[in-house]
């Protein structure tokens, strides 16, 4: 109460010339009452036209004014704030906790830096922003109700934590109830609104003055962006956005300067001691997870690979390394003495076998060499949190140096170089031409397994990313979707070699986040001109399909391929598995799993959003032709589909 | 290795007592008991190894899907030898794939490697 009581006050101090004031405040009420009573005694009959008096009264100003306006909101100043932040876009479902933000985006900040984009759901929202993130290296903001829309969103926010992307997220909330106009805005406001996200967020704050809220929302972005970079969520008051900026705030309130922090680099000896390990070392091998946040993480780690002949193991978490280098995938962790991690999110899966579903009993086994030597390079060691089980089995490795990958490779390739003396560099330079060999069969392999069931209908997913490969290969490309539930064909085709060829995946495998993360991904590549694909799972769009409209209306241009087998793939065959422990009923594993009777039509779907689009297609040789024809859509500006009849994988 | 030769050996003795399977029927179940789920609709691999040329006989078949290695295990209970001796003979019916030098979008690709 004593926070009404202040704010009131302020508001007066604002209302310059509203001499009764005070009495202004009240007599809204007493006039709305009036008003009330004029509905309920509302005649049957028609009214008749109005009189003189009733003319003069609506004609002619009121001898009182009663200022309900004001030029100056709160939300002004936050999005002053915001807008130092340097957001291209603020990606949103329309919420009316947030209504005061929303408006001053639009109005006072122009929409512009950052944009509105209109969502249809918040976990596109949450997950437009992840892929967003992957593509142009900084965040996006995302605003949501502090209650239902975060509820929306929740899943979305734990893929973006899994997967290390900082995402910017403002929630609106009332927090005082003596605000809350009605029973709408009581079941929308919560009393520690992040709480719900706080297991899966690296940070959050419900400032309770604007001053404060500038604070924190400068400190949230400088901690969501160290890494490990993860989500933040920031608490907007209602009150805070809607009544008028303090007089007595005007001339005191300050945006605080961001200083990103440098990220982390590893200890300098734990340095030399991984770098006299894998010069020494007759195998080594280095298994990549998020190594790359930049451009230059790439360069970086090809220098490594190099300097020590290592063949490079990618995870497939973001694009780390050139596909067609001749260190991609040549080598194993049971063939290493030396196992070098950036980065790995799960190491202990690296280095065991993992036990098949369809087995009783576990029984993973270390796949190492006796005596070989584990090193990992992982933020993740400074920080984590203990609900959620993402970080994986705990393992014992022989060197751990906490730290960011990319920022400790520099000197990890400096202390290299040092120690590699004339006859360690011809063991080195003698096993290049080896590995060579083993990444050209590797790929050779590939390409030739590719060819099997070329002619099948429904199309497989190597015809369906071979046919893709021919189409986009000389174009300025960019995959904006995972490769997992493609048998990672466009991985084993295509040459991945630019920093935003390949965006990695969900983070922690939540259904729903493909079709949103492609549109952020897009978004990114919009202005440098790249055709972004996505191959699109079925189930996955499932979730929230409204972001095909997103697209379309914001003409982000996208080609979407759908990887259409009509099921929850994953699931039927985990189902089939558990009939077949279970001895009864594998033929009944499709109840539940399978999306079929009606199969749903995509292309029907994506035009009812607004998109150009073709299919169902099922023959294989119908393929290329509808690829070139939607990728001359994407080329003018705008999102494209084509609904292909794949093969389960 | 061990595990190959008990495969074979069980194939050898048992092929002379194998029924002769219905490729109709077999499709049938090959569909139904969600085989196509990762060996894909024609054979030809995905999650689960390429069937199509099938390497075993009928016999070797049959014993390996009744213990398998990473697939589902399927009892006799769940699929009994003539249901699997239909599923084979549908197997056995499907039609290998295009050779690969005669693909021109593999050979370019081969090319670019």
């Amino acid at each position: 109460m004593a926070r009404s009581k202040k704010i009131s006050v302020d508001r007066r101090g604002f209302l310059k010339g509203a001499a009764a004031g005070a009495a202004a405040l009240v007599a809204r009420p007493e006039a709305a009452k009036a008003q009330d009573a004029a509905e309920v005694h509302r005649p049957a009959t028609p009214t008749p036209l109005p009189g003189a008096k009733q003319t003069a009264s609506e004609t002619t100003p009121p001898p009182h004014v009663d200022v309900w306006t004001t030029d100056r909101p709160g939300s002004d100043f936050m999005v002053d704030v915001i807008k130092t932040l340097g957001f291209e876009y603020v990606a949103a479902n329309p919420g009316s906790a947030f209504r005061g933000i929303h408006e001053s985006l639009i109005n006072y900040g122009g929409n512009k830096a950052p944009e509105l984009l209109t969502c249809c759901h918040e976990e596109s929202s949450i997950a437009m922003a992840h892929g967003y993130y992957k593509i142009e290296g900084k965040p996006m903001m995302v605003m949501a109700h502090g209650t239902v829309g975060l509820q929306h969103a929740s899943m979305a926010i734990y893929n973006a934590y899994a997967d290390r992307v900082p995402v910017y997220l403002l929630l609106g909330n009332i927090q005082d109830g003596a605000w809350r106009r009605s029973d709408v805005e009581w079941a929308h406001s919560v009393q520690d609104a992040a709480s719900m996200v706080r297991d899966y967020t690296k940070w959050d704050d419900s400032p309770v003055s604007l001053g404060g809220f500038a604070e924190s929302a400068v400190r949230a972005y400088k901690i969501a962006m160290t890494p490990p970079m993860e989500p933040i969520v920031i608490v907007a008051d209602a009150v805070l956005q809607e009544e008028p900026i303090p007089e007595a705030d005007r001339g005191r309130l300050q945006i605080p300067k961001l200083t990103l922090a440098s990220p982390p680099a590893g200890d300098y000896g734990a340095i030399k001691e991984a770098a006299k390990m894998l010069v020494a070392a007759e195998n080594p091998v280095i298994v990549a997870g998020r190594v790359a946040r930049t451009p230059e993480g790439i360069n970086l780690l090809v220098q490594l690979a190099e300097t020590l002949q290592a063949p490079v193991i990618d995870r497939n978490l973001r694009m780390n390394f050139p596909t067609a280098h001749p260190l991609y995938g040549a080598g194993t962790v049971g063939g290493a003495d030396v196992v070098l991690g950036l980065e790995v999110p799960d190491m202990w899966q690296v280095t065991h076998t993992q036990t098949p579903v369809n087995k009783m009993g576990m029984e993973s086994k270390r796949v190492t060499k006796p005596g070989a030597k584990v090193i990992t390079i992982f933020a993740g060691d400074l920080f984590g949190k203990s609900n959620y089980q993402d970080f994986g089995r705990y393992d014992e490795v022989d060197l751990a140096i906490a730290a960011d990958a990319q920022a400790t490779l520099p000197m990890l390739i400096d202390e290299c170089r040092k120690l590699i003396t004339a006859d360690r560099k011809a063991v080195i330079q003698a096993r290049a031409a080896k590995l060579a060999e083993v990444s050209r069969r590797n790929r050779e392999r590939d390409i030739e397994q590719a060819a099997w069931g070329w002619d099948a209908s429904p199309v497989t997913t190597a015809r369906m990313a071979a046919e893709l490969w021919n189409q986009i290969k000389t174009e300025d490309w960019s995959l904006v979707s995972d490769v997992t539930f493609v048998s990672w064909w466009p991985r084993r085709l295509w040459d991945f070699d630019k920093p935003y060829h390949f965006i990695g995946g969900h983070g922690a495998y939540g259904v729903g986040y493909g079709a949103p993360a492609a549109v952020g991904a897009a978004l990114a590549n919009k202005k440098h001109g790249r055709i972004s694909v996505n191959i699109q799972c079925d189930g996955d769009l499932n979730y929230a399909p409204g972001v095909l409209w997103t697209a379309a209306h914001h003409r982000i241009p996208m080609l979407n391929i759908m990887h259409n087998n009509r099921a929850y793939h994953q699931e039927l065959m985990y189902v089939e598995d558990m009939a077949a422990r279970a001895r009864r009923g594998v033929d009944r594993a499709g109840i539940g799993t399978a999306i079929t009777d009606p199969n749903i039509d995509y292309a029907m779907m994506a035009k009812a959003y607004g998109m150009f689009s073709e299919g169902p297609i099922e023959n294989p040789n119908d393929l290329g032709p509808a690829i070139k024809r939607a990728i001359e859509v994407v080329k003018k500006g705008e999102p494209a589909m084509i609904d292909v009849v794949t093969q389960p994988r | 290795m061990q595990r190959l030769l008990l495969l074979a050996l069980i194939a050898v003795l048992a092929c002379a007592q194998s029924p002769a399977g219905d490729a109709k029927h077999g499709k049938e179940l090959f569909l139904s008991f969600g085989c196509y789920s990762c060996h894909s609709f024609d054979g030809h691999g995905g999650a689960g190894a390429r069937l199509v040329p099938m390497p075993l006989n009928q016999a070797g078949f049959t014993a390996f899907v009744r213990n398998a290695g990473r697939m589902p295990s399927y009892s006799s209970k769940v699929l009994p030898d003539e249901k699997l001796a239909d599923i084979y003979a549908y197997i056995k019916s499907l039609p290998t794939s295009p050779d690969a030098k005669n693909i021109p979008l593999i050979q370019e690709l081969l090319k670019e490697n």
